[in-house]
């Protein structure tokens, strides 16, 4: 599970120009087999380019890129050829051929491939079963939804068996629901199949769910990774911080803060809720100490299977016993105290 | 004099099927070599499969230096070459090899307009399958733009229709040649008349078959 499938070192891409773009800028990192990593960033990031460094489609200008013992960025296109389908690759407008039916677009990897009819067909039909698309096998793209169409995108893209999966923004044309549906199959391939998935996405939602580690990437530079939940727990980055405030929206904002301190009595604390900390002791020691605790707002959500996020409590009753009650979160996990001045 | 029918239907008879013969023949093998140079056009482009500043440019000049020739000049203008490859620089065939050039020319821009109008995300999810430019130009981009395509050959077909009329010039016979001088030389309308309405039917009929196919081939 931990041998390095991608090393990436010392890794640029800049695309020649008038105004030259500097898309990747000395990124260093390897990818474990196995693992679902994530690779987030605001458009212009560099992301796509990153990942299309990854199966050549963009070559490597400097620094040393080797995917699965092969020095991609030492190959020319033609000897990129071969090693591709051993590199999967899902895209965000699905890229599904219109002309050929869904059966023949699964197909075409495999017809590249010099597969004869007989074990084309076979696999093709091993491919839609494990999608769940049976049915569509002599329908068209333009038949189907955007959901399926994805569905088919992954089908064609693992009909070659990769070891690969790169997932250029595999969500973002598709509603939440759909989102969900897409992700679970991208955990199914890793998860039945073996397949490493290189994800890259803008939405830190898509990497909660499904990411074992994540990159941050901006303007071309590698500013922070590390395993999803320590990067939920601890975003050193500002770029980081404003990703993970997207996908927790479990603090209250100022506004909400002053209708909270209009309507309620007594102090306002927000007391974060992580594996570390179980919800529950908090609720007994507000009673412990015969202070009413009102949960007035929070969220608390599931990363990397372990719960985290905050819960923020109106507190009030004898000052004494408030302050005992507080003296004891600070010391089992802390809260923050939001100050009221000005609000009342 | 009007034009009998009974006795000399054959000419008219002749007259199509010269026409036929020049319109299938230019169409062929204009089509054929315009659509090699729309794909070199398609393919060497900035940001194409195999992008060549230096093969696009020089066929993009070449392409741009004989559409603008008007046809009528151009048939005498290649004379010499004609006389060198067909033998005659007058006849049906000696007619075929300027138009062919100028087919050529005309399908290799629209072959590129069609082209272009493709996704390049399905270019690209082949690339990342390992295909080649060989295999992506068969495999994909000719059936990914078959609809386009087979619009702009039937297109071309109207045009080249309207061209071959003009075959009578060097002896080459044809419709054009039958109206002339069968309707106007010798003052008989309805003979231009019929010649004018076997020709918008032989365009309507095409065309009506262009579209079907283009629709089938669209799959929406």
């Amino acid at each position: 599970m931990t041998e390095p499938l991608i090393t990436f070192d010392g890794v640029h891409k800049v695309f020649d120009g008038p105004r030259p773009v500097h898309a990747v800028n000395d990124v260093s990192l390897t990818i474990n087999a196995g693992e679902i990593f994530g690779v987030i960033g605001f458009s212009g990031a560099g992301k796509s380019t990153l990942v299309r460094l990854i199966n050549g489609l963009e070559p490597v200008t400097s620094g040393r890129l080797v995917v699965d013992g092969h020095e991609v960025s030492a190959l020319t296109d033609k000897q990129l050829r071969p090693l591709r389908p051993e590199i999967g690759m899902i895209f965000q407008q699905f890229n599904l051929f219109r002309s050929k039916t869904i059966a023949e677009n699964v197909a075409y990897p495999l017809r590249l491939a010099k597969w004869d009819a007989d074990r084309r067909r076979a696999r093709v039909a091993e491919l839609l079963a494990f999608v769940g698309l049976t049915d569509k096998a002599d329908a068209h793209p333009a038949q189907l939804s955007g959901g399926q169409k994805q569905r088919v995108g992954i089908a064609r893209a693992l009909a070659t068996s990769p070891k690969i999966l790169l997932a250029d923004e595999c969500t973002s044309a598709l509603d939440p629901q759909t989102t969900r549906e897409v992700l679970d199959l991208l955990r199914r391939v890793n998860a039945e199949l073996g397949v490493t998935v290189v994800l890259i996405t803008h939405e830190m939602d898509v990497v909660r769910h499904l990411c074992d580690r994540v990159l941050i990437m901006e303007d071309g530079h590698a500013v922070e990774m590390g395993d999803v939940y320590s990067i939920f727990a601890h975003p050193q980055q500002p770029v980081t911080r404003r990703f993970v405030s997207t996908a927790l929206r479990d603090r209250p904002s100022a506004d909400a803060l002053a209708r909270l301190a209009r309507t309620h009595p007594g102090r306002i604390v927000t007391v974060p809720v992580n594996d570390g900390v179980d919800a529950g002791d908090r609720a007994t020691a507000f009673a412990r100490h015969g202070v009413l605790a009102q949960v007035v707002y929070g969220g608390i959500v599931e990363i990397a299977e372990r719960p985290f996020g905050s819960l923020t409590y109106a507190v009030s009753g004898d000052a004494a016993a408030v302050d005992a009650a507080l003296a004891e979160l600070a010391a089992s996990g802390g809260y923050t105290e939001h100050d009221l001045g000005g609000l009342r | 004099m009007k034009f009998d029918f009974a006795t000399n239907g054959h000419i008219f008879g002749e007259a199509i099927a010269t026409t036929l013969y020049i319109v299938s023949m230019a169409l062929g093998i204009g089509g054929i070599v315009g659509l090699a140079l729309g794909v070199v056009l398609f393919v060497t482009r900035k940001g194409g499969l195999r992008p060549s500043p230096v093969a696009f440019t020089l066929l993009n000049l070449v392409i741009n230096f004989f559409r603008p020739i008007p046809f009528i000049i151009f048939i005498t203008a290649v004379g010499p070459l004609t006389l060198a490859l067909i033998g005659s620089t007058i006849g049906t065939n000696a007619f075929i090899f300027p138009l062919a050039i100028m087919v050529s020319f005309a399908s290799a821009r629209l072959v590129e307009q069609s082209l272009v109008a493709i996704d390049p995300g399905v270019i690209e999810a082949a690339r990342s399958m390992g295909a080649s430019t060989g295999t992506i130009v068969r495999t994909v981009v000719i059936p990914e733009a078959l609809a386009p395509l087979i619009l702009a050959y039937t297109y071309l077909f109207v045009a080249v229709v309207d061209m071959s009329a003009l075959a009578g010039i060097v002896a080459g016979g044809g419709l054009g040649a039958f109206a002339l001088s069968y309707g106007y030389q010798r003052f008989d309308w309805a003979i231009t008349w019929i010649t004018v309405g076997l020709i918008v039917v032989l365009v309507q009929s095409v065309q009506f078959l262009g579209n079907v196919l283009a629709r089938k081939a669209l799959h929406h």
